[in-house]
């Protein structure tokens, strides 16, 4: 044994030693964490969602960027059971036969402009425990998935495909063998994919595919061509017919069919054409009846193509769009099931009804999951998936600071980035309406906020009065408009106060706050006039939302160190920058070796030390291209490094360089949220509580040093005090073991809040108060002692805390307070003993113990400079909490000898005779001591019980005093006093009993051959 | 506190028990069994283990006894209260006055089932067929940049721990419980390090557990002492006295 210890060290010793090339990765970032905040009062698209039949407390629903969710006790809790993965889930599928088998295909097919891509599909067989990826990875999008009923093994998938460009993985696929091959079933060529399949409920060889012709650029959307058709196999795929009778006229675009669950003949076909219809069938697909041409089956079929009928009743369906549609005739006509409710979201894209109990539905929309328990009459939000969408964050100087953003889908939002209790759906305000993209506080006027909804509809919002100025910037030519993008960039002077950004296809500046704006540049763009027919754009179906609005500036950046530079990125590819406030401009993206022309830049932003350095993202994947561009130039463009390395996923859309420390940068993808510590020589990712969410913003509150992140997905995210990670250089990564700083401690009371509000609410987690031992160490400790202590100012030791032991950086927080006061013995606990003081301001010394190796550090503890007590009164507040700390254990200890006198006495009782006079003098010591114990603490355990002894007094002083850090009340302060006084007339009570009354119990007990019970009292005192 | 001490219990167990793995799950259980001397373990009739629990600014003093063949009690104390869980071989039970017990109350299913794997002083890897249990090398993962296996405990309850074997040194670094409590099933991931030899076996000093990625207890261990005598009164819940 001990030899095979022996070789286990030294192996374990060689590792550590044979590493010497310092390596990223994200296992660095250790135990550094983001919290979440939410929102999940807004909640987020969700793109797909299935019950389970048997048991439909069990729903997982799929999110348009925020991965997959789970619940099983019928939606009170989610948790996210897919975070390692891709976070946009095109479909989810449950196994009716093996609930927990579940398949996902990732890739969303509500395919927007804002839309993200997936990568395979996948399946778990543990209820979402486990995942593997199951193939098709090049597909993007992925719509439906069907488990065949008689064979879990066999599995069809409506492969959408690609939005952006041209691909072959697309259309049906079946599997055979439960995932590990596949064929591809129908093709129709690479522009086509199917959005749409539905299965016969009675024949598992029969299937419906719903063929879609369709492509996105960033100017334009096409719906429909001769791709597109409604497609049917009698053979489990091997030959399919493509209808035609009964089909709408001319090119057809996106379909949406279902049969119905109860009557196998019976289908449904949502079809976009010229003329979109809903048709039917009542004999599995021979004839197609057109039901209904109404705008309501018609309305944006790239965003609503779904047909879903009624599990139990025949005719019955529902067509979720902007609204919930349901047809009680088998289509002909439409009403909406809300009759006492429906405050539900405008955007639907998935419903589930409960086959055994149609009057239970899940319905999934752009703004969450809601349930109906009434057949869809009235409708109850699911407050608890925070999957909200930002496109961008801003922070203000408060205390605690708020947090801004805007929403796809969901307007603009704020929040405090803290709260007592946590963070919670009441905490967030909505400031403004549409979808949202940039919300700024004014940093001069507390009043004011500017938010815009899509297509640059900027505003100023008076939080007072809720009144709202539109102060977007017109065009000089009455007959001209303005190109502003559907996020258009806006951007406040980091330097001077009034001084705001504003680009459409020219940049604006505005010098008081958006009342008047002077045009600072020509053109920034390509100015491609073939890009720029918005009016056409959708296909079948005319979409014009602003959404392609293109030829647009993007980005926006201000040099903090020279005003005069300015940046700017153009979504058709340009990177312009001026040197003399817009004077002149110079278009640098061709010094950009190796970028495609015409990439959307996503990002540009000016370096803060540096005025010759910035940084700038690339996006390409509204080309179809998916690569992560990055780059920085050190001389303002005339030439750029790539900072792109092979461990960045996804296409980039921000890159911020810390505040503090140059070599400190984050980066934003569609894939999530990286880190580099020596400038973008190297890249780990973050994955600390951080899916691979998409990461739009990026902001570090300049005095809380927090890294505050913007998902598209996942809302906010806060990495608390990036202090150490500006401490971090690639040379500390070698150590074994190396200590880095902190912010100091502040020394306050924690606030507290009473609310009830169940457990279905989301709560954003509070950053941790305590102060944080943090240090960075190469490898993970096993083996020997690895322990924390700290040190008083003075050089005692206070504490001795676990250590953190994780490999990377390590965060142990440490209450500052002392152990928690020792109290009487009492049947129940005492309250204010569950804290102890706080320790006073100053420099403490941390080391930390690994083997025989000890690592020093400091942390400081600072009085909260934000509480307005004075030193003195801080002062005083300590002493007297310190006294009545003392009291406490001065009571518990006095309460422990007087038990265990008592049981000492109680013990010679049962050895005595009746007879023996010595026993009623025990007798009676031990009822005396019984009372006594009982004067000092509360012998009920029922809280409602009232006993007040000294223990409850003295306890409730200590609370008192301990939960306000300034000067304690005169009352308090005097009624301690009269409290210790009563404390030290008991103290000298049990002296007289020891002094007075043992000696001659003594003598007695030892004439009678008895042991004393002195030596009992004696060995306490030691 | 009464999830604590149910976390501490589900935790708990664990600590003789760990494992690690090789190509296949024999070879991996042999090596990790010679690693942590598991044939010196099978030699001890008893542990008293001495510690605190750590939550945030509370310490509990924590003490544990098993004792061959299946025999548990575990007790902390705090302000003068102790809360106590045992099992005589047949009988589990708890007194916990933080809930208000006064007097000690039978151990619910649940609970006899951890105190069971609790008074297990091998653990659940060792000897697994016999006690009925199910383990499947699931295969490996990357845990902090460091190889390890992934070995599965299936309990005939359905209650599955999952353990992460440190595929270079062959001790367990972390086991994920999921067991259900009244049918609701609850996560736990404990975290063991601080691994030192006691008399030729090598015990985790140091647990941490966390739910949800948030740590809420950690225990440190002061000793481990093989062998003492324990009075079979101690885990009698009928012997019990104030």
């Amino acid at each position: 044994m001990k030899k095979s210890l022996l070789i286990l060290v030294i192996s374990f010793t060689s590792i550590l030693f044979s590493q010497t090339k310092s390596d990223i990765s994200q296992d660095i970032f250790g135990s550094l964490k983001s919290r979440h905040i939410g929102p999940a009062v807004t909640s987020g698209r969700i793109s797909c969602l299935d019950a389970v039949n048997s048991d439909a407390r069990i729903l997982y629903v799929g999110s348009a960027g925020g991965g997959l969710w789970k619940t099983t006790n019928g939606g009170t809790t989610f948790k996210p059971v897919f975070d390692k993965y891709t976070q946009s889930i095109g479909s989810v599928t449950i196994d009716q036969n093996h609930p927990d088998t579940v398949w996902v295909g990732t890739g969303e097919t509500w395919v927007r402009n804002s839309v993200s891509v997936g990568t395979g599909i996948y399946k778990t067989t543990d209820g979402g425990d486990n995942w593997k990826l199951l193939g098709l990875e090049k597909s993007e999008h992925m719509a439906k998935i069907i488990i065949d009923p008689k064979n879990s093994d066999i599995v069809y998938v409506a492969v959408l495909g690609h939005l952006w460009n041209n691909n072959e993985e697309r259309g049906v696929y079946k599997t055979t063998d439960g995932g590990i091959t596949w064929n591809k079933i129908l093709y129709v060529d690479e522009n086509t994919g199917c959005a749409d399949l539905t299965m016969n409920p009675s024949d598992n060889n029969s299937l419906f595919a719903g063929m879609w012709q369709f492509r996105r650029k960033g100017y334009t959307f096409n719906s429909g061509g001769p791709g597109s058709g409604l497609f049917k196999t009698t053979d489990g795929g091997v030959n399919w017919e493509k209808m035609t009778d009964g089909m709408p006229e001319g090119k057809l675009g996106r379909i949406a069919v279902a049969y119905s669950p109860v009557y196998p003949k019976k289908i449904y076909a949502l079809v976009e054409a010229k003329n979109s219809a809903l048709l039917r069938s009542d004999d599995n697909g021979k004839t197609w009846e057109e039901e209904n041409i109404s705008s309501r089956v018609a309305e944006r079929p790239f965003y609503f193509s779904l047909i879903v009928p009624d599990p139990v009743d025949t005719n019955r369906i529902y067509k979720p769009g902007f609204s919930l549609y349901m047809s009680a005739d088998g289509g002909k006509l439409f009403t909406s099931p809300y009759v006492e409710g429906g405050r539900v979201h405008s955007d639907l894209h998935a419903l589930w009804i409960n086959p055994s109990n149609n009057n239970q539905m899940y319905l999934g929309t752009d703004g969450g999951v809601y349930t109906s328990i009434d057949r869809g009459s009235t409708w109850r939000q699911f407050a608890n998936l925070p999957v909200a969408q930002f496109y961008h964050v801003s922070v203000d100087n408060n205390k605690p600071y708020n947090v801004y953003g805007g929403l796809q889908d969901n307007g603009s939002w704020s929040a405090p980035s803290s709260d007592p209790g946590g963070v919670e759906n009441s905490d967030w305000e909505n400031v403004g309406y549409g979808d949202g993209f940039y919300v700024f506080p004014d940093m001069y006027d507390d009043d004011i906020l500017y938010w815009q909804s899509q297509g640059g509809n900027i505003v100023r919002y008076y939080k007072s009065s809720g009144e709202v100025k539109e102060i977007r910037p017109y065009s000089d030519e009455a007959n001209k408009k303005l190109r502003f993008n559907w996020n258009t960039p806006v951007a406040f002077s980091p330097t001077q106060e009034k001084v705001m950004y504003v680009g459409s296809e020219y940049l604006f500046k505005s010098t008081d706050r958006g009342d008047s704006w002077e045009r600072i540049s020509p053109d920034l763009t390509t100015n491609d006039t073939e890009k720029q027919k918005q009016e056409e754009s959708g296909g079948l179906t005319i979409d014009n939302s602003t959404a392609e609005n293109y030829c647009t500036i993007f980005t926006i950046s201000e040099s903090p160190v020279d005003n005069k530079i300015i940046w700017v990125g153009t979504d058709d590819g340009n990177l312009q920058v001026t040197t003399n406030s817009g004077k002149s401009w110079q278009n640098v993206v061709e010094n950009i070796e190796e970028l495609p022309a015409n990439t959307w830049c996503s990002s540009v932003n000016s370096g803060n030390f540096d005025k010759n350095i910035a940084y700038a993202t690339f996006d390409g994947h509204y080309n179809g291209d998916m690569k992560t561009y990055v780059y920085k130039t050190t001389d303002l463009g005339k030439t750029w490094t790539s900072l792109s390395l092979e461990n960045i996923k996804g296409y980039a859309h921000v890159i911020k360089e810390d505040i503090v420390n140059p070599y400190l940068l984050f980066l934003g993808t569609e894939f999530g949220l990286f880190v580099s510590i020596d400038g973008g020589d190297s890249w780990g990712q973050f994955t600390g509580e951080t899916p691979n969410v998409s990461v739009r913003d990026l902001v570090i509150h300049p005095i809380e040093s927090d890294l505050v992140v913007a998902t598209h997905g996942r809302g906010i995210l806060i990495v608390d005090d990036i202090t150490p990670l500006r401490e971090l250089t690639p040379a500390m990564l070698d150590s074994e073991l190396v200590v880095l700083k902190s912010k100091p401690s502040k020394i306050r009371n924690p606030r507290s809040q009473q609310t009830f509000p169940g457990d279905d609410q989301f709560i954003g987690q509070n950053p941790d108060e305590d102060a944080q031992i943090i240090y960075y160490q190469k490898k993970r400790h096993i083996f020997g002692d690895m322990f924390i202590e700290i040190y008083d100012p003075d050089g005692n030791l206070i504490k001795k805390l676990p250590a953190g032991k994780n490999k990377g950086i390590n965060r142990v927080s440490w209450s500052i307070r002392k152990d928690p006061p020792k109290v009487p013995r009492s049947p129940g606990l005492l309250g204010p003993a569950l804290y102890g003081p706080t320790y006073p301001p100053g420099e403490y010394t941390v080391k930390i113990v690994k083997g025989d190796k000890t690592y020093n550090g400091k942390i400081s503890l600072i009085n909260d400079p934000d509480l307005p007590y004075s030193t003195e009164d801080r002062k005083i507040q300590y002493e007297t909490v310190t006294k009545a700390y003392d009291a406490l254990e001065s009571l518990a200890a006095l309460d422990k000898k007087i038990n265990v006198l008592n049981d000492s006495v109680k013990s010679r009782i049962k050895s005595l005779n009746d007879s023996d006079e010595l026993k009623n003098t025990l007798t009676n010591l031990s009822e005396r001591l019984n009372d006594f114990h009982e004067e000092l603490t509360s012998t009920s355990a029922s809280r409602l019980a009232g006993q007040e002894r000294l223990r409850e007094k003295i306890g409730d002083i200590y609370g008192a005093v301990l939960g306000y850090s300034g000067k304690p009340t005169d009352s308090q302060i005097k009624r301690l006093d009269l409290l210790i006084s009563e404390l030290n007339n008991k103290q000298e009570q049990l002296g007289r009993i020891i002094n007075d009354e043992l000696p001659d119990i003594n003598s007695s007990l030892k004439k009678a051959h008895y042991n004393s019970i002195d030596n009992v009292i004696q060995k306490l005192d030691k | 506190m009464k999830k604590l001490f149910y976390l501490l219990s589900i935790t708990f167990f664990v600590i003789s028990g760990i494992a690690l793995n090789a190509q296949t799950l024999d070879e991996i259980l042999a090596k990790h069994f010679e690693t942590i001397g598991q044939d010196k373990l099978s030699q001890v009739q008893t542990v008293i283990t001495k510690g605190k629990l750590v939550q945030g600014n509370i310490e509990i003093p924590i003490i544990g006894y098993s004792k061959r063949p299946n025999k548990t009690r575990m007790e902390g104390t705090f302000q003068g209260l102790t809360f106590i869980s045992a099992y005589d071989g047949e009988k589990g039970w708890q007194l916990n006055p933080f809930m208000g017990d006064t007097i000690p109350r039978d151990a619910t299913e649940d609970e006899l089932d951890q105190l069971k794997d609790q008074a297990d002083i091998d653990g659940m890897l060792y000897n697994y067929k016999e006690k009925g249990y199910t383990l499947e090398l699931t295969g490996t993962d990357d845990f902090e940049g460091q190889k390890v296996y992934l070995i599965k405990v299936t309990k005939p309850n359905g209650n599955v721990y999952t353990n992460y074997m440190d595929a270079e040194n062959y001790v367990v670094l972390k086991t994920v419980s999921k067991v259900k409590v009244q049918g609701v099933e609850q996560e736990v991931e404990s975290f063991y390090s601080n691994y030192k030899p006691v008399e030729g076996v090598i015990m985790p000093f140091s647990i941490e557990s966390k739910v949800s990625g948030n740590t809420i207890a950690q225990f440190v261990f002061d000793s481990f002492t093989f062998n003492d005598d324990i009075d079979n009164s101690l885990f009698d819940m009928s012997s019990f006295s104030k």
